[in-house]
């Protein structure tokens, strides 16, 4: 088992990597603002004025700038190409972490580990950012780090000074990267609250832990805060909304809508553009809004792109359907045993943080076309989505063990279903 | 040696599974309740709302066009920048191609003026492209 999950890492890296060769930069998620930020930031050390993504913090275009620069000095026609091979080498790192994860958190437990390491590798989202110059994948190697050191904190338990200075730091620098990890940091420091509070023995040391990563997680990007406010009256996102109360700037429909039947026989744009379930879905499983398989030279997907879709929107129900009851059960068991694993919280809360963030900002910010329902804006919880599917999927297996190998087979047969949409193509 | 799940975790994940059976379950009843029922303004009575609130342009039945008339979706005709346009709503996307067929047996230098997009069929009066305005002027009022 241990083998085959070394393989799968091994196979997610070569297409990660060659993905990031291929992918042309300019079709990724708001591609060109984010080209220009990181050459304007490289070239003269200036964050952009109130225009493209301004309200992004520095941290992916200083890596994306100076890999542009790089790329210009050794002579590439595409110097972005390094960028985007930063971001294929931050996805591999974070398949490790996960790794790491589950493994403290669920140790021995190889089956889950290979299902976790599975879903996390065939959910295009992941892949997809992988290939593209956008700081999501940054934020979520950042993101992980930061979940591993808190479960090896709560784990061992281990609340040595370097352990907390590290976890704060992590923290600290995912909030410069995307605003999304600011739910990373609630969860780390909920949870760690949580322990104190239900740990009496060592009550005393997880509440220095805490109080060391909490400080330091607030000063690394308290600069980059201090400058938004400054410039911007807003510390995260600037932009004007709508003047009406927020709950109801979306129809009931926006929350509850499944997006029937076009979510398998039409998952693309515009379908169901004003419901957040299955825009949400087939993005994260497909290709909505067109960034991946079509869109650029193809204003709508092709007979073949579109059986490709469905395909993909077929296939992601058992993993999405398995990775949810795994969450909900961990969600229960957090709830009804706040002082036992505390380390599975952070698996727990983490998603649960993902949507209520991503429903608020698409609530507050409504546009026509479902653009502020990104699945990539939740791509810091995919490993954790990952984690409950590995739990919901071992557990289903040993319930019912007497069908092991049916389990593991209906796994590898979607997961080679899936496969080839991970593989990006250079026109589209 | 492989760990295997705690038999309270069965316990836990067996009342999740059954929880997302049943939203499973409801969105589907959902999805057929709301399909048998008609629920808001059809397609065609937000394109004349638009044509006529956002547009500003006059909307009419269609007459003389037996093509149009038969569309399941309904039909209307309106006239953008002096080119009238004969707009027919179909209910799927097979009825769309077969209306469109229909208006190229007729012949009379068709392929110009004929349009399909998605179930919506255009057929402009001038015999020869529409201007890029008056076709997004239609395009912004699109609904099916």
């Amino acid at each position: 088992m241990r083998t085959a999950t070394w393989c799968v890492i091994a196979a997610a890296a070569v297409v990660a990597v060659r993905n990031a060769t291929v992918y042309p930069a300019i079709a990724g998620y708001d591609a060109r603002e984010a080209l220009d930020y990181a050459t304007s930031l490289a070239h003269d050390g200036r964050l952009p004025q109130g225009t493209g993504s301004y309200y992004t913090p520095p941290g992916f275009f200083a890596v994306g700038g100076a890999a542009i620069e790089l790329g210009d000095w050794l002579g590439l026609d595409h110097p972005e190409r390094l960028g985007q091979l930063a971001n294929a080498l931050a996805a591999v790192a974070t398949v490790l972490l996960l790794l790491l994860l589950v493994r403290l958190i669920w140790p021995g437990r190889e089956l889950l580990h290979l299902a976790a390491i599975v879903f996390f590798v065939v959910c295009p989202v992941a892949m997809k950012s992988a290939a593209m110059f956008h700081p999501e994948p940054l934020s979520m190697l950042l993101s992980t780090a930061a979940l591993v050191l808190a479960a090896h904190l709560l784990v061992r338990p281990d609340y040595r000074l370097r352990v907390a200075l590290v976890l704060g730091l992590s923290l600290g620098l995912a909030q410069l990267v995307r605003a999304w990890t600011l739910w990373t940091v609630g969860v780390v420091l909920l949870v760690l609250v949580v322990a104190a509070l239900t740990r009496s023995h060592d009550r005393r040391q997880l509440v220095a832990a805490l109080a060391v990563v909490a400080v330091v997680a607030a000063l690394v990007p308290a600069p980059w805060y201090a400058h938004q406010l400054e410039t911007y009256d807003a510390t995260v996102f600037g932009r004007p909304h709508p003047a009406e109360p927020v709950w109801s700037r979306r129809p009931v429909g926006f929350f509850v809508g499944a997006g029937l039947p076009e979510v398998v026989t039409k998952p693309y744009r515009p379908s169901y553009a004003a419901q957040f379930v299955p825009i949400a879905y087939t993005e994260a499983w497909g290709d909505y809004f067109g960034v991946w398989r079509w869109g650029v030279q193809t204003p709508s997907p092709t007979s073949g792109v579109k059986r490709d879709l469905v395909t993909m929107s077929l296939v992601g129900l058992p993993f999405t359907l398995l990775a949810l009851a795994g969450w909900l059960a961990l969600l229960g068991f957090t709830v009804r045993h706040p002082g036992r694993f505390a380390e599975r919280q952070l698996v727990a809360l983490l998603p649960l943080a993902a949507v209520a963030g991503v429903v608020y900002f698409a609530t507050s910010y409504p546009t026509p076309d479902g653009d502020t329902v990104k699945g990539s804006f939740m791509l810091t919880a995919v490993p954790a989505w990952a984690a409950c599917f590995g739990f919901a999927f071992d557990g289903l297996r040993s319930r019912f063990h007497r069908f092991s190998a049916a389990f593991v087979v209906g796994l590898v047969l979607l997961s080679l279903v899936g496969v080839p949409f991970l593989f990006a193509t250079s026109r589209l | 040696m492989i760990a295997t799940a705690h038999p309270e975790e069965w316990r836990y994940l067996r009342i999740a599974c059954a929880f997302v059976a049943l939203l499973v379950a409801a969105e589907l009843v959902g999805w057929l309740v709301y399909r048998s029922r008609p629920h808001g303004p059809s397609a065609l009575e937000r394109t004349e709302t638009c044509l006529r609130r956002e547009k500003l342009l006059p909307v009419e039945p269609v007459v003389d066009d037996p093509i149009a008339s038969s569309a399941r979706g309904g039909a209307l005709a309106t006239r953008v920048e002096g080119n009238g346009v004969h707009v027919a709503i179909a209910k799927s996307d097979t009825e769309a191609s077969q209306l469109a067929e229909a208006y190229r047996r007729t012949g009379r230098a068709i392929s110009l003026r004929l349009e399909v997009r998605g179930r919506v069929v255009y057929v402009w009066e001038q015999a020869r492209e529409p201007s890029p305005t008056q076709r997004q002027t239609m395009y912004d009022c699109w609904y099916e």
